[in-house]
């Protein structure tokens, strides 16, 4: 039985006989009220659109109790992507490259075939130097003191420097070896 | 659907909060009359009646997805139903008053085809005397007799005890007896 067709005193205790006809009355008149043809097509029609999109996941009605699960894994995945750029950062950067590398193979000692020349420069400095080690230098030691690029060409040029003397001395023996 | 059973109530209005419209339906169409009526006594107004039911159904279907209280649906309904009533009476700046003439003639008449089967001098009589009742009696007499509810759910809806309820009930039908006697409706009472 539909609730709205139902009989307005079905759960009533049973009533006073010398009321009933009262009821029979108060019931005619519930009926009257109650009748609206169409009434419940349009209070349908009208608030159907106000229900709930059918529910297509299984937690949607409990989503609060996952608020603080959900904020945590958030933070996780963020310092986690934080963390990943961070060490691909690292990894490509070229100071960190060039000069991290280089640091340890001079602390470490160092031969020829580990040494990747990396600029000019340092490949001359470290001939310069693995060749003074070697004692091919042997003034090597008394040039201490004297401008470092003066003692990095005179062992090449035979010099202790390159002063405007140096120079001079070295036209005059040049000079003196075309004369022979 | 026998929505009067719990269990098919509550399992109709559970598919109708994950919006299954066929299940809403049904609950509008078992409700919505009662609602309806209950309105139309309390105003006397059909087409403000209409217009609060309508208001009311829509508050319950958006509300519903949250709402798990099944077992009192029909006091959460008819709560709403009722103050909605009350705030627009208010906005309004209008009272409570008995049917206008015109709705007593339509539900009363026999051109309307209504289905009170009361004579328009009854149906009359009877508004009159609901009248001299006070405006809590009425609304239990309304709630009782016109939304259907058990004094079990109206005990739910006004928050007061059962007792009080089928006291304060059947001291109005005495007054309303009265009322009709004196007017000729009823005949005198064996008392």
């Amino acid at each position: 039985m539909n609730p709205s067709d139902r009989h307005p005193t079905a759960h009533a205790n049973r009533p006073d006989p010398e009321l009933e006809a009262v009821e029979r009355l108060l019931e005619a008149r519930g009926a009257g009220l109650r009748h609206a043809p169409g009434l419940a097509d349009r209070l349908a029609s009208a608030s159907a659109e106000s229900l709930a999109p059918p529910a297509t996941l299984p937690y949607r009605r409990n989503r609060d109790r996952f608020v603080v699960a959900r904020l945590a894994l958030a933070a996780g995945l963020l310092i986690a992507c934080a963390l990943t750029a961070r060490l691909v950062l690292d990894v490509s950067s070229p100071t960190t490259e060039s000069e991290q590398p280089s640091n340890l193979r001079f602390a470490e000692g160092f031969s020829d075939s580990s040494l990747p020349a990396t600029t000019e420069r340092d490949t001359v400095l470290v001939t310069l130097l693995d060749a003074g080690r070697s004692g091919r230098f042997a003034n090597i030691d008394d040039l201490e003191g004297s401008d470092p690029v003066g003692a990095a060409f005179a062992p090449l040029l035979g010099t202790t420097g390159t002063g405007l003397d140096d120079y001079m001395a070295e036209i005059a023996m040049i000079e003196t070896e075309f004369n022979r | 659907m026998d929505l009067e059973d719990p269990d098919i109530l509550a399992e109709t209005l559970s598919r109708a909060a994950a919006g299954d419209q066929v299940a809403w339906q049904a609950i509008v169409e078992a409700f919505a009359p009662r609602v309806y009526g209950l309105l139309r006594a309390q105003c006397g107004d059909p087409e403000l009646s209409e217009e609060i039911a309508q208001s009311a159904f829509c508050t319950v279907a958006a509300k519903l997805a949250g709402y798990e209280e099944y077992g009192r649906f029909e006091a959460w309904l008819f709560r709403i139903a009722m103050n909605r009533l009350r705030d627009e009476m208010r906005r309004r700046k209008r009272q409570a008053r008995p049917m206008e003439e015109s709705a007593l003639v339509g539900l009363g008449g026999a051109s309307e085809a209504s289905p009170t089967g009361l004579e328009p001098g009854e149906q009359r009589a009877l508004e009159q005397a609901l009248e001299g009742l006070s405006e809590a009696d009425r609304q239990i007499v309304d709630l009782r007799h016109v939304a259907g509810m058990s004094f079990k759910q109206i005990s739910e809806l006004l928050d007061e005890p059962v007792g009080t309820l089928l006291a304060r009930h059947h001291r109005a039908l005495k007054k309303l007896r009265g009322r009709l006697e004196e007017g000729k409706i009823l005949g005198k009472g064996p008392d």
